[in-house]
């Protein structure tokens, strides 16, 4: 019965999608009617799948459709994180998508979101590696389009051409080229028959890992393959940009996990060093998020600091696998608890930073305010986003990120500490640019000029990620990651169970804590919120230590930690100048315009000097007909040069030549062979 | 199970009938009839696929008069592909040439001699015949070239390439003859390696294989796109259906082997290097049929390679495809790729696609044959696989590119849109766009159900 409603809401799923397309396809004309008509397939397509992995999940069973898709508890997850955000953005994006009506493409948008969507839908159940890859690179490539929307913008542009050659080189190629090698080594590519052929002693099967490695981490925009992600997720349409910040760098997780760890027994020498980059995109990105005052910016430095925090338990899962299994299973789960945690607000986020644009024309944070005025459903978003951002309670980021540190903590060896102590001591950071985030949401004191209202299709998108952080952050969910990782290590934790599920782990800390904080944040937004009337602003107000001058007294975020930038500013600075000459300036001068354009013009100059030096010196050699030096020795070099004369003129311009030119070249060839076979 | 009959009935009946009518059509310059005969023919060759498939593949049939037929998949596979891109191509002349001036590229006498031509040529079972069919084609081909061609020089070229090829292929054929090998169907000995190196060097050329590539990009800048679609889809295949005959029937000795596998992997190098120095979207499309017959060859020369009859059909199909849907764009809205998103946004975005097919993206099938090679190519050439990697990573980069200067044209372009409506045409191409996506299964219908991964 369950296995025949999993195979009906698939069907479901799939259909909704095509729809999808269709729809649009046949509504093209009409701009609101074509996207309306696609995104509400969208929304079906979302719903279909969210109940269909809420089943597996919760009965813990797995069904293969197809032979080639198979879906676990494990993908059922990743299913429920795309379903979630697909949910809020076809909602979102029904009206939101206004703003870019001078640009047409409806139709174009709704099949690139429900390709999109549904790629990572299926790259998540694929059995096989060739489908895993064909999926991987649909997703790419609509994520470049949907990057790329507003094309006219000279930064888009060159967020969505890096954006392009990152992934062609750091991600398309090596993923490839790693699956060519393992296709080509064990003759199959379903995952359930390469577990059972891999081989360590293999050279390919080691090269193969390192190109998965490198194309996932790129993908997950890791530190130091994080340099596209900060100009391509601000680049594109915010619904599109929470879905890339949300749901897409995720994939890059799944990929590490639910294909290399799972399947291809990679060495664990790689996750040491997946900690190292995570623990770095933690620091680099939290910086660079608090020293940014675009709102998109800073969420997206906030993605690549975040995705750090997912992959340290993560990558201490599949460190400790070898020598404790309850730990790592425990790790997985608060790793899986924090991505499913940071899909749900960074989804969120990147909405309301859609309201700003949609609003008031801008995403600077220092330019616009009031959004509380012109929706109160935005306000509550930003301010339930940041907080659960900032891990605080009693949202769900709070429950995940604690989860997180208690897991750590209970490696209970120096290596297991020092990380624990540097995430907790890390944290912070989190929280300052949170608050940064916020601030103009509850910064009342200037009144702008509103674009446009928001209305329901909108407030609906953002309702459902605050409804579920509220909702799962004081409903415990966590006995479901429990479970999920159990069934994740299943295979090899059946004799050795695990000992506690997250909920008893988090729970010596305690509730009162908790409660206490959360009461006191509800007490000071109640008190902000009484305040909201009054437009003057006469206390005193704190400013870390940076003295504003008297007619700049308003709390711009920009103002806020300017103290603190300067700290980082001159490693930020060189660092920034790094990575300018790294990742774009010697790309694009060199590799890109450089070599590409040298390339270009060598052969087009080589072209056009072969056709008119040869045929001048071709002209000229060939009307020699006398030559006074014919008695001297250097005769037969003259006859020679010109016989090439005459040769090279016919080669130019007589079909008969080149035709005899190459079968002499072939000739050549052929005797080259038969010497070699001969001797 | 199709009968013989109604084959026969069809290709020696119906089809004549269809292709006389089409060409006298042309004479008369009534263009309704040329279309309905002309995709009339295309339509009924797609059902006889389906039927033969339908019915189950018969290994050979012999029709009336003694004609043998040899009947495979991918024989099955170059027919509907054929057909395919000829009905488009009937409907493209019929909307698309209809002024005064370009009324001389309206040959649907051609299109159907074509099609008539090429399925008799990958059905027969005689190498005699198949000389002479393809002495034949090559006559049609110069005849294209030389009704639309903008220069003088590259019908004499095409002209002599092929005619001398041809000839070798007539001796070979002529000597396998002598040898009473002349059934494609019978093994070729050792002994008879000339007359089947003969063959594969007239094929190679008609595939526009290192030595034999100069012709290619010389007719494709100076021909109308929609005929450079025909080249491309049809006629420049052929030369890799020769030779996988030859492979099939013959088993050359490991020296030569490597011989084609070399010319592949040159043609491959040099067509990539030549792609930087190409200016014109027809230079590189040009050079990108070089380039994806060379993957052919190599696909057909790799030992171990055992979906062979599965991946060159698969080839061919999305390459064919991709290759029109490109063409046809090109020949509506110009060559000017830098600005065409500005001017028509849903052109630039079937140009895309079509840029995307023709690389090996996916969703389009063309990345499943690629990467079945590859992994042939890495399981059978050790670092030499390195060549095809590359090239294939130096081309993507190329074409990204190009996909780039269309999708994200320089702002300092300031062109409006003078075209947002889909077109007709537009929608033939976009469906032939999605037939490539769905060319995998297809071809796994068409052999039988037999998945090819």
């Amino acid at each position: 019965m369950i296995m025949y409603l999993v195979g009906t809401l698939f069907g479901a799923m799939v259909s909704a999608y095509i729809l999808a397309i269709l729809s649009s396809l046949v509504l093209r004309s009409n701009y609101t009617l074509s996207i309306r008509a696609g995104l509400s397939f969208v929304f079906i397509a979302s719903l279909s799948q969210l109940i269909l992995s809420s089943i597996i999940v919760v009965t813990g069973i797995s069904a293969c459709l197809y032979g080639y898709f198979c879906i676990d508890s494990f993908s059922a997850l990743f299913l429920i994180v795309i379903g979630l955000a697909g949910l809020s953005i076809s909602l979102y994006g029904m009206e939101y998508m206004k703003i870019y009506r001078g640009l047409g493409g409806a139709w174009t948008y709704s099949l690139m979101v429900s390709l999109f969507l549904f790629s990572m839908a299926m790259l998540c159940i694929s059995n096989n590696l060739l489908l895993f890859v064909f999926f991987w690179e649909i997703m790419t490539l609509t994520s470049i389009i949907l990057i790329g929307w507003e094309y006219g913008k000279e930064y888009v542009a060159r967020a969505t051409k890096q954006y392009l050659y990152t992934m062609l080189l750091l991600n398309s190629f090596p993923l490839i080229l790693g699956v060519s090698m393992l296709w080509a080594s064990y003759g199959t590519l379903q995952l359930s028959s390469l577990e059972k052929m891999i081989d360590t002693h293999n050279l390919a099967w080691l090269l193969s890992i390192v190109m998965l490695y490198i194309a996932f981490t790129a993908k997950a925009g890791l530190y130091p393959l994080h340099f596209w992600l900060p100009d391509a997720h601000p680049a594109a349409p915010s619904n599109i940009s929470s879905l890339l910040s949300g749901v897409m760098i995720k994939m890059g997780a799944y990929g590490l996990f639910g294909v290399m760890l799972r399947y291809l027994h990679p060495p664990i020498i790689l996750y040491y060093l997946l900690l190292i980059q995570a623990l770095l995109s933690i620091f680099w990105g939290s910086i660079k998020a608090i020293s940014e005052d675009h709102a998109k910016r800073l969420l997206a430095y906030s993605s690549v600091s975040q995705i750090g925090y997912i992959m340290v338990p993560l990558s201490l899962s599949a460190i400790s696998l070898g020598f404790n299994k309850a730990l790592s299973a425990l790790l997985l789960a608060a790793g899986l608890a924090y991505l499913f945690a940071h899909s749900i607000f960074k989804t969120l986020l990147f909405l309301t930073s859609g309201c700003y644009i949609y609003v008031y024309g801008s995403a600077d944070l220092d330019n616009v305010a009031n959004i509380g005025m012109v929706s109160k459903t935005a306000m509550i978003s930003i301010i339930i986003g940041s907080l659960s951002l900032a891990g605080l309670p009693p949202l769900l980021g709070y429950i995940a990120k604690l989860s997180i540190y208690a897991s750590i903590l209970r490696g209970a060896s120096p290596l297991y500490s020092i990380i624990a102590a540097i995430v907790i001591a890390l944290s912070p950071l989190t929280l300052l640019y949170s608050v940064k985030y916020m601030a103009p949401a509850l910064r009342l004191v200037e009144k702008k000029m509103i674009r446009e209202k928001i209305g329901y299709p909108m407030t609906a998108g953002m309702l459902i990620p605050v409804v579920s952080l509220v909702l799962f952050g004081l409903y415990s969910i966590f006995g479901l990651f429990t479970d999920i990782s159990w069934r994740y290590y299943s295979p090899v934790t059946s004799t050795a169970p695990i000992e506690a599920g997250l909920i008893h782990v988090i729970s010596p800390y305690g509730y009162y804590l908790p409660l206490i904080v959360s009461a006191s944040i509800a007490l000071g937004l109640l008190l902000g919120y009484i305040d909201r009337g009054r437009d003057v602003v006469t206390s005193r107000i704190w400013t870390t230590g940076y003295i504003i001058p008297p007619n700049k007294h308003l709390l711009r975020p920009s103002y806020l930690y300017i103290e603190f930038s300067k700290l980082f500013k001159p490693a930020m600075g060189f660092s920034h100048e790094v990575y300018e000459c790294l990742v774009w300036r010697i790309p694009s001068k060199i590799v890109y315009s450089g070599i590409a354009s040298r390339i270009t013009r060598f052969f087009g100059g080589l072209n056009g000097w072969f056709a008119t030096k040869a045929r001048g010196l071709a002209e000229k050699y060939s009307r020699i007909k006398e030559f006074k030096l014919d008695e001297l020795a250097g005769s037969s070099v003259l006859a020679a040069v010109r016989m090439f004369g005459n040769m090279a003129r016919l080669i130019i311009v007589s079909p008969i030549a080149l035709f005899t030119t190459a079968l002499l070249i072939l000739s050549i060839i052929v005797l080259i062979i038969l010497l070699f076979w001969w001797v | 199970m199709v009968q013989p009959p109604y084959i026969a009935l069809l290709l020696l009946i119906v089809y004549p009938l269809l292709v006389i009518t089409s060409i006298l059509a042309d004479a008369s310059k009534k263009k309704l009839i040329g279309l309905i005969s002309t995709t009339t023919y295309s339509l009924l060759s797609i059902i006889l696929v389906l039927a033969i498939v339908i019915g189950g593949i018969p290994a050979r049939i012999k029709l009336p008069l003694g004609i043998g037929i040899y009947v495979d998949t991918f024989s099955l596979v170059y027919v509907m592909t054929s057909s395919i891109i000829v009905l488009a191509a009937g409907i493209y002349m019929y909307v698309r040439y209809s002024g005064v001036s370009d009324e001389r590229f309206a040959k649907y006498g051609i299109l159907s001699l074509l099609l008539y031509v090429t399925s008799l040529l990958v059905l027969t079972d005689n190498w005699l015949v198949f000389a002479i069919l393809w002495e034949i084609i090559s006559f049609i081909a110069y005849y294209m070239i030389l009704s639309t061609s903008r220069d003088t020089g590259p019908h004499y070229t095409y002209y002599l390439t092929m005619h001398t090829t041809g000839f070798m292929i007539l001796v070979g054929a002529a000597l396998l003859y002598a040898d009473n090998a002349c059934n494609m169907t019978r093994g070729i000995g050792e002994s008879l390696v000339v007359p089947a190196l003969l063959l594969a060097t007239g094929f190679m050329s008609k595939a526009g294989i290192f030595p034999f590539h100069y012709w290619v990009q010389q007719v494709y800048d100076n021909i109308d796109p929609l005929y450079s679609a025909l080249f491309s889809g049809i006629v420049d295949p052929l030369g890799i259906y020769g030779l996988y005959r030859l492979a099939s029937a013959s088993s050359l000795p490991e020296n030569y082997v490597w011989l084609l596998i070399s010319l592949s992997l040159i043609s491959m190098t040099i067509s990539v290097i030549w792609y930087w120095g190409a200016r014109r979207l027809s230079s590189m499309l040009a050079w990108s049929t070089i380039y994806n017959m060379s993957w052919m060859m190599l696909a057909l020369t790799l030992p171990g390679a055992g979906a062979l009859a599965l991946i060159l059909p698969l080839y061919i199909m999305c390459h064919g495809l991709s290759k029109a849907s490109a063409f046809m764009t090109m020949g509506i809205y110009g060559d000017d790729y830098c600005r065409i998103r500005k001017l028509y946004p849903h052109a630039g975005f079937l140009l895309a696609a079509s840029i995307l097919a023709i690389e090996g993206a996916p969703p389009f099938n063309l990345f499943i044959a690629k990467i079945m090679i590859l992994k042939n190519a890495i399981a059978s050439l050790g670092v030499v696989a390195a060549i095809p990697i590359i090239g294939w990573f130096i081309s993507s980069l190329f074409f990204f590119r190009i996909m780039a200067s269309i999708l994200f044209p320089r702002s300092n372009i300031s062109e409006e849109s003078i075209g947002s409506s889909l077109s007709f045409l537009d929608a033939l191409i976009a469906l032939m766009l999605v037939l490539n996506v769905f060319s995998y299964w297809i071809i796994s219908c068409i052999a039988g159900g037999g998945a090819i991964i």
